[in-house]
């Protein structure tokens, strides 16, 4: 059975991260392209744009390879290349984003983009306001666990004993248990628990310091920042809210319809609810960093003679060029920041910074550990079941 | 409330947050009681060394347009609606003044002019500021 399930998983995993990483110079700041910071009147370069546009190509090409591979090893050893496809296609990624950014700071060198470009550090000087992801979400979760935990005590007499605790890739049941409270809310239990913990990761990314973006003009770039930590904060309680409408659709089909429905729509709807959620947020993101109409980016410049008097845009003011700090555009270190986490440069979400002390310390356990896990599982002889 | 500081700037840097935070007091931005984010926050949000934010607040202290206690952390502590400064405020006032006025004689500009400057700039801390 897995040796189908295995490629088709991994294929799709390739599919979804290469969606991702070809949309990511969409939904990040347009004077960070490809994680190298640039002064706003430089964000449509044609170095930039050509730049970009490599990158994409580059990662088409690459995700095809990786499919072939995926393909390939459908006729192998499946156990062994499950994320073989996977991890090639991460590993080569990052590669050729490396590759394609250095054109830009190439271009941001020899040319000295930052000359003549006054820069500002920004910051909010005020105590931050408290702030919360929407309430909503964690109503829908609240009421979908409560329904099912009613349906559940409600068809608890009447369900089978030994109880179905585990479905093959068609459906059909092939783990029991004797029927007891545990093993019959037990998947609504941990649906509990997942939803709980996004939860609380979207009050943590909610609550987050905000930092102006590398290169923006210092008007309004805080309120960008603080909605897009809002538009991540929401996402992340709609993942939660998807987990538990899902789950709990889940564990009602079990108790009541037969099994092979209960998988496939427990599937289907996580997948339709995660991507609805992923699809409005990435609208969101796209909306805040349209070029509103106080910051005209260097493409207008051609349709408006008045200001190819000068270069264009040079006398506006930009966050400061602080590429120095980003090794690979990836990694952050900076001795002087007092901060552990900062946004990430290209991507989403936060990154270690690995000149502080505890980031250090963080970054190296969040290597060490899946790696202890993995070779403790391989001593032990641990084959997961 | 954003401000901005300038890391090319021949002015130090605390000295920027320092002037940045007084001008924000004096053009109503920042009431007396509003809470200021902490030292530790502030040099995180600016990527900055925590001694640079420290020495701007101490300065914001000294001059009593700050204070800072254990339970609610920085809060503003005067501003423009608080009634007359301190006596020991002329006189650490009045020598800077000099200096500041005794250039702009020296670099030849006229008593009207003088005048003219000073009450654009009063009148922009008057009416709210630009911000």
């Amino acid at each position: 059975m897995i040796s189908a399930f295995a490629p088709a998983f991994s294929a799709g995993l390739v599919v979804l991260l290469a969606l991702l990483l070809i949309a990511m110079p969409a939904i990040t700041p347009a004077t960070v392209p490809l994680g190298v910071a640039v002064p706003p009147a430089r964000t449509d370069d044609p170095v930039v744009r050509r730049a970009i546009a490599r990158y994409r190509i580059g990662e088409v090409v690459l995700a095809i390879v990786a499919l072939l591979v995926d393909a390939a090893l459908l006729f192998a050893t499946p156990v062994a290349g499950i994320l073989a496809p996977v991890v090639l296609f991460l590993v080569l990624s990052v590669a050729w984003l490396v590759l394609s950014r250095r054109r830009i700071m190439a271009a941001k060198r020899d040319q000295d983009w930052y000359a003549g470009v006054p820069v500002q550090q920004s910051a909010e000087v005020t105590a931050p306001t408290r702030r919360h992801p929407p309430i909503v979400w964690t109503i829908v979760s609240a009421l979908a666990f409560a329904v099912a935990f009613a349906i559940g005590a409600a068809a608890y007499p009447a369900l089978p004993d030994p109880f179905p605790v585990h479905f093959d890739a068609t459906g059909a049941p092939d783990r029991f248990e004797p029927k007891t409270p545990w093993s019959v809310f037990g998947l609504l239990l941990i649906g509990v628990g997942v939803a709980a913990l996004l939860f609380v990761l979207a009050v943590v990314v909610s609550r987050a310091a905000l930092r102006a973006t590398p290169g923006d003009a210092p008007e309004g770039t805080l309120r960008r920042a603080a909605q897009r930590r809002d538009v991540l904060a929401a996402l992340l309680a709609q993942v939660s809210a998807a987990v538990a409408v899902s789950l709990s659709v889940m564990s009602v089909l079990i108790w009541l319809a037969p099994p092979a429905a209960a998988t496939m729509t427990g599937l289907v709807v996580t997948i339709v609810l995660v991507f609805a959620a992923l699809a409005v947020a990435v609208a969101r993101l796209r909306r805040i960093l349209d070029p509103a109409p106080a910051l005209p980016s260097a493409a207008e410049a051609p349709t408006q003679p008045a200001r190819d008097a000068r270069p264009a845009g040079a006398s506006r003011r930009a966050a400061p060029d602080d590429d120095r700090h980003w090794k690979a555009g990836l990694f952050y270190v900076n001795r002087n920041d007092p901060s552990i986490w900062v946004p990430r440069r290209f991507g989403i979400g936060w990154t270690l910074n690995l000149g502080h002390p505890l980031g250090m310390v963080l970054g190296v356990g969040m290597i060490a550990v899946p790696i202890a896990i993995v070779v403790f599982a391989l001593l032990t002889g641990w084959h997961g079941r | 409330m954003q401000i901005d500081i300038d890391p090319r700037s021949d002015v130090p840097l605390y000295q920027q947050l320092h002037d940045r935070v007084v001008e924000a007091i004096a053009d109503g931005s920042l009431p007396a009681g509003t809470a200021l984010a902490s030292v530790r926050q502030l040099a995180g949000a600016f990527g900055i060394n925590l001694a640079t934010v420290a020495k701007g607040y101490d300065l914001l202290r000294q001059e009593g347009l700050v204070t800072t206690n254990r339970r609610s952390g920085s809060i503003v502590a005067r501003d423009a609606a608080s009634g007359p400064p301190a006596a020991s405020f002329g006189e650490a006032w009045a020598p800077r003044l000099r200096t500041l006025l005794a250039e702009a004689v020296a670099q030849g500009m006229t008593d009207d002019d003088v005048n003219a400057a000073v009450g654009a700039e009063l009148r922009r801390f008057r009416s709210g500021g630009d911000r």
